[in-house]
């Protein structure tokens, strides 16, 4: 467990009591622990293993969460934040790449230079998080359920957990707000 | 976009989405009018829907996978190191990087394995390594394979091995066919890493990380097992705490465990608990299985979700997938024994069953050899033949001399019917859609630090104690040492005491035609508390047993609910019913006398049966009640103050159900189970702490339970875990040997009675059938054809939607739903359009309708109190058909006749009656026949000239059909096994679908 890991639990214990600053104050130390954990898998993990985002954000858990002083509620809190977290990473990376049609300075990224992403990789999930900002407009909660599922990697179960809907809304949502993604980065497309 | 036009635009893409294709465009164009917009809105949604491929259905993994990649491993071709040249890079794992060299020195290739720096920090702990490791590699056995050297250079350090020429077991695996793996080669496989695994163990060197890729098979039929002592070093490097305390799991101290191989851990293991030799075992046995079925016994979408099902699922059988011998079906699951003190203790226990086996499959080839020559050599050339080209095609690690020798009539009837999945029905609708597993059993603390409660059993080790499937009830006494439960065989059941020092179980109360039920013990543990209530009578009566043996003694008479002994033992309590809809929370002395009433609750405001319990203080009781809210039912728990009756509800939080309460003797808490609010939710265990009373879901997984037993240290609890497995099969022209199963659910519940009306299906005037299914978390109804194909969803609505039947004349569709707070009888469309309410009562089910297409008959229920009732398919005012308790009803063919259940006087045994469709007291009456439970469904046969109902024996249930003339009974049906929950003609009589399966429940015993 990191040194850090009182602070954090009560940041998320203070967030899911309705602190919501304590949130602002959470977000930077777990995107910093992703990264570690990150570069910590790339002296290790090769092509042959898929990595697992979700393993990611649950090491991430058991290693900055004292697990005694939490409820499963605040768990399900943090894997929101690390979802919306995962994403910033991968988007970041991807528009760093220099390879999207906006925001493309090709400057390296922080993480490791030697890396590779296929270019229309990135340039769809940049578009994803162009479709998904306005989507997060229209219909948060949609949003939500794609961030956590996409880039968090959470079952439809957990995603359920973390929004406190039914598993049977999420499937709806997540079939509706699917289509109307598809649809707008298709649109997105040919419109250039 | 406005937010209401972006529901409209929500709502109408569902509803198209739940048409048929070919009626989609009239429908959209029917619901849009000259809304052009929104036409054209949902249509390129549904076209985009229909494009969606497998867009972002996989979590952006690959992407961060690239992203969290290096592309340059550490070493390259013609490096040196030592006196080693690298040749190339031979493969990548979690431990490091392995490449193929050559010794310059002795001139022969070798492997060398270059591990992670952060394996390597502490040179103490690699100096451990290099013991445990050189002691494994010293025994010189030949199935492990042989370390040349531990070294270092510059900061690397590597590992120079024999270098095995051939595959991993994983890679094996993954170059099979559908055929799957031979039987021989299986064994062979699982002996020789057995065998390595047993003088391992012998020298005290655990694996701790047996997987196929750990396995290597060489092209001479040697198994080699890699990495001994590797998996204890990178625990112990990255652990970033100086004590491997049991709180920090594998989990959460290797990125490496978690990334591959959490489906190979052992309890223990993702625990954190020390592991020993036995951790091995497991392993082995998960690799086994995986073997047979092609597929890892616990297995989730997350890591998390897997741990879940290590530490709470029993996997399924090997026969589920592949048909294999019952001797490897046992000793795979000796080998996955949760607890390990019940696995295979030593892992040559485990070689010698599995040599065993090998050799009684190869006694059996030689049986067929002296019986048949000549077949034998026939068969042999198609064994040749086959072995032949998988040897060329899949199997270059396999390809000679110990095949030939393996090579077996049988085993070869094994080749061919060891394939994977070649039993999977048409379609598996996978309780992972429902189902959860977010908690690892590791529930939760409150927020406040300060007043935190202990919540008990937040990480629990769960054991199952009965493996029978036919367990009714179970309780534990006080000082932990005696499970008292209730099993069922052969109809009857019986009261069984279980010691759990040496597991022995002894008979305490011979099997009757009676259901036993709400087991309490006495708090010396020496006598227990029953409620015996004998098949097809609703009175119960509370009897007392001395444990040790002796003759039951009768105490009470009518009592419904499970009792609970006050703290001095001299008193009792529990909840009576009546006629009248009331619920009375009794009271009396121990010995039954001096009953009272404490307080008394009616109808929809009632006690819960499940079971009361008497607070350790003496001073209140403990029971679930019903309350009624804006027409919505709910439970809570609630407080009966033993001065003055008053009831005090205790929490806010509303559950649908409340089973068994036990108190925690501290006082501090109570443990009890409960389903929460909501459509397809499961019974949970729950505790709720005082004097906070916050309630808490202590386990959050996949299963059922029911009743919570607790030992008065409140370490130990017993309850009862249900799994619910049903099919669908169809005879053609009667035919029932001819039947074929067309679809099958899995469900690790039985969801109550709900669960029984979502079990009928209905065959449709055209020949297609429609069912109710919760695949997409809520019951609901779906239409497919009688080959099982063409599955579509007819509604999909709040509420849970079930029992779906279709008018004859193919007008409508009439089922039940629940969506106002109460179930009715509801009307739709054959498209699933135009819902409609038939009736608005309180508690009505079991639609039934007349062939003439004009009516339909349920039962309904009032105060406790159900009659049959008819309405008309176009709605208005229900009728009355009795007065008197009646349910199922069910029209004869010629609509002239109903039959039912039914009893004049309340509490008298149900009989089947057949009264006039226009009601009135039943004109003709039977004795429930030997076999068939009450309510299940008793039907007409399609000429209508006999009663056709199922008849349950020993767990088996088949169809019987009984001639209205008096002659003789008959079976219909001849299944060898399981239940069967509902079955019906088609419209012109000449196929019998039938939906049957299994519901087992068993005993579990949680410790924490």
């Amino acid at each position: 467990m990191t040194p850090s890991s009182n602070e954090v639990t009560q940041l998320l214990v203070a967030w899911s009591n309705g602190d919501s600053s304590a949130r602002d104050s959470l977000m930077p130390l777990v995107h910093d622990e992703l990264r570690r954990l990150a570069h910590r898998y790339m002296g290790r993990e090769r092509g042959n293993h898929t990595l697992q985002t979700s393993a990611l954000v649950n090491e991430a858990y058991l290693r900055l969460i004292d697990q005694k002083d939490v409820h499963w509620q605040n768990r399900a809190h943090f894997f929101g934040i690390a979802a919306r977290i995962m994403r910033r990473i991968l988007v970041d990376y991807a528009r760093k790449k220099g390879f999207a049609k906006r925001g493309g300075d090709l400057q390296p990224v922080a993480l490791d230079e030697a890396m590779i992403v296929s270019p229309e990789r990135a340039a769809e999930v940049v578009a994803l998080d162009d479709a998904l900002n306005c989507l997060a407009k229209l219909d948060h909660r949609k949003s939500q359920i794609i961030e956590l599922r996409f880039f968090g990697g959470l079952s439809i179960e957990e995603t359920a957990e973390v929004l406190g809907v039914s598993a049977g809304t999420v499937m709806r949502d997540w079939t509706f707000a699917k289509a109307w993604l598809r649809r707008e980065i298709t649109n997105q497309n040919h419109d250039n | 976009m406005t937010p209401e036009r972006w529901q409209q635009i929500d709502h109408l893409f569902h509803s198209v989405l739940a048409r048929p294709l070919s009626d989609r465009t009239e429908f959209l164009k029917q619901a849009c009018r000259d809304d052009e917009f929104l036409r054209s809105e949902v249509e390129s949604l549904i076209e985009s829907h229909e494009q969606s491929d497998s867009f972002i259905d996989k979590p952006a993994e690959d992407l961060a996978a690239e992203l969290l990649n290096v592309s340059q491993t550490r070493l390259r071709p013609g490096q040196v190191l030592g006196h080693y040249v690298i040749s190339s890079l031979l493969g990548v794992g979690g431990m490091g990087e392995v490449y193929l060299a050559r010794d310059e020195k002795l001139g022969r290739p070798i492997a060398i394995k270059l591990l992670p720096t952060e394996f390597t920090n502490h040179q103490d702990r690699v100096r451990r390594f290099e013991l445990e490791a050189r002691a494994a590699s010293a025994l010189n056995h030949p199935n492990i394979v042989t370390i040349y050297e531990i070294g270092q250079s510059d900061s690397s350090h590597f590992i120079a091995t024999e270098f095995i020429d051939g595959q991993t077991l994983r890679q094996h695996m993954a170059s099979l066919d559908s055929s799957g793996i031979d039987i021989g080669q299986l064994l062979d496989i699982a002996i020789q890493v057995g065998s390595a695994l047993a003088a391992a163990h012998s020298a005290g060197i655990v694996h701790r990380d047996i997987k196929p890729e750990n396995i290597m098979l060489r092209g001479d039929g040697f198994v080699k097992v890699l990495d001994f002592g590797l998996a204890k070093l990178a625990l112990e490097q990255t652990a970033e705490v100086p004590d491997e305390s049991v709180s920090l799991s594998m989990v959460s101290t290797n990125a490496g465990v978690v990334m591959g191989t959490v489906r190979y851990m052992s309890p223990e293991q993702a625990k954190g608990f020390e592991v020993d030799s036995r951790t091995d075992v497991w392993s082995l046995g998960v690799v086994i299985y995986e073997m047979v079925t092609g597929r890892a016994p616990f297995q989730g979408e997350t890591p998390n979700e897997t741990i879940t099902k290590i530490l709470g699922k029993k996997p399924p059988l090997l026969s589920r997938f592949s048909e294999v011998p019952e001797e490897l079906e046992r000793i795979v699951a000796k080998t996955l024994r949760r607890d390990r003190e019940h696995r295979y203790q030593l892992a040559g226990d485990l070689v010698t069953d599995l040599k065993r086996l090998k050799r009684d499959i190869e006694t059996e080839e030689g049986m067929a050899r002296t019986s048949s020559a000549r077949h034998r050599r026939v068969r042999n050339v198609g064994v040749n033949k086959k072995r032949s080209d998988l040897a060329t095609a899949h199997v270059s690690a396999f390809p000679t001399v110990r095949l030939e020798v393996q090579q077996s009539t049988a085993s070869n009837e094994y080749l061919r019917k060891i394939s994977n999945n070649k039993k999977a029905a048409v379609l598996v609708l996978a309780a992972l859609l429902v189902a959860g597993g977010f908690g690892l059993y590791r529930l939760a603390r409150r927020n406040r630090a300060s007043v935190a409660p202990t919540i008990p059993f937040q990480a629990i080790e769960l054991l199952r104690l009965t493996n029978s499937g036919r367990v009714n009830d179970s309780a534990i006494s006080p000082d932990g040492k005696y499970v008292a439960y209730v099993v069922e065989s052969g109809g009857k059941q019986s009261i069984w005491l279980r010691q759990i020092a040496n597991s022995s179980n002894t008979q305490m109360v011979p099997p009757a035609d009676t259901q036993f039920y709400g087991g309490t013990f006495s708090r010396n543990g020496n006598e227990l508390y029953y409620i015996a209530k004998e098949i097809n009578n609703s009175i119960g009566v509370l009897y007392r047993v001395p444990v040790m043996g002796g003759s039951p003694l009768k105490l009470i008479h009518d009592v419904d609910g499970p009792v609970t002994l006050s703290p001095d033992e001299k008193q009792l309590a529990f909840v009576r019913g009546s006629s009248t809809g009331e619920r009375a929370l009794m009271i009396a002395n121990a010995d039954g006398s001096d009953e009272r009433k404490l307080a008394s609750r009616m109808g929809y405001e009632a006690f819960s049966f499940g079971g009361p319990a008497w607070s350790p203080d003496g001073k209140s009781i403990v029971c679930g009640a019903a309350y009624t809210e804006e027409n919505r039912r709910f439970l809570t728990v609630v407080g009966v103050d033993i001065g003055d009756g008053s009831v005090t509800s205790l929490t806010s939080h509303r559950w649908k159900a409340i089973g068994r309460i036990s108190w925690l003797q501290d006082g501090k808490g109570i443990v009890f189970t409960a389903a929460d609010l909501g459509s397809g939710s499961t019974s949970q265990l729950w505790y709720m702490g005082f004097p906070t009373r916050q309630a808490y879901r202590i386990s959050r997984d996949l299963q059922d339970y029911h009743g919570a037993s607790l030992t008065s240290d409140a370490k130990t609890l017993v309850t009862k875990q249900t799994q619910t497995l049903s099919s669908l099969w169809i005879a053609p022209n009667n035919d029932a040997d001819r039947a074929t199963e067309i679809l099958s659910f899995k469900e690790d519940s039985d969801y109550g009675y709900s669960y029984y009306y979502r079990t009928r299906f209905s065959w449709m005037p055209d020949g297609q059938i429609m069912y109710a299914s919760i695949i997409n978390g809520i019951p609901s109804i779906w239409v497919m054809s009688a080959t099982g194909a063409g599955n579509r969803q007819l509604n999909n609505d709040a509420g849970e939607s079930t029992f779906p039947s279709v008018t004859p004349d193919s007008r409508y569709i009439v089922f039940l739903s629940d969506r106002s707070g109460f179930s009715n009888v509801w009307r739709m469309d054959l498209d699933g359009g135009n819902q409609k309410p038939l009736t608005t009562g309180e508690d009505e089910s079991w639609a039934w309708q007349s062939p003439d297409s004009r009516w339909v008959v349920y039962h309904r229920g009032k105060q406790g109190k159900r009659t049959l009732w008819r309405v008309s398919i176009d709605g208005g005012e229900p009728e009355q058909l009795t007065d008197y308790p009646s349910v199922s009803p069910v029209v004869s063919p010629d609509g002239n006749w109903i039959v039912c259940y039914y009893r004049l006087e309340t509490k008298a045994p149900w009989r089947l009656g057949i009264l006039p469709f226009n009601g009135g007291p039943p004109v003709k009456s039977f004795e429930v026949p030997p076999g068939v439970s009450f309510q299940s469904l008793v039907r007409w046969t399609p000429d209508g000239s006999a009663l056709a109902y199922i008849v349950s024996r020993d767990g088996v249930s088949n169809i019987w059909t009984q001639p209205l003339d008096g002659g003789p009974a008959r079976q219909i049906t001849n299944f060898k096994s399981d239940h069967i929950f509902w079955f019906e003609w088609s419209a012109d009589g000449r196929q019998l679908g039938v939906s049957r399966g299994a519901i087992t429940s068993d005993v579990v015993m949680i410790r924490r």
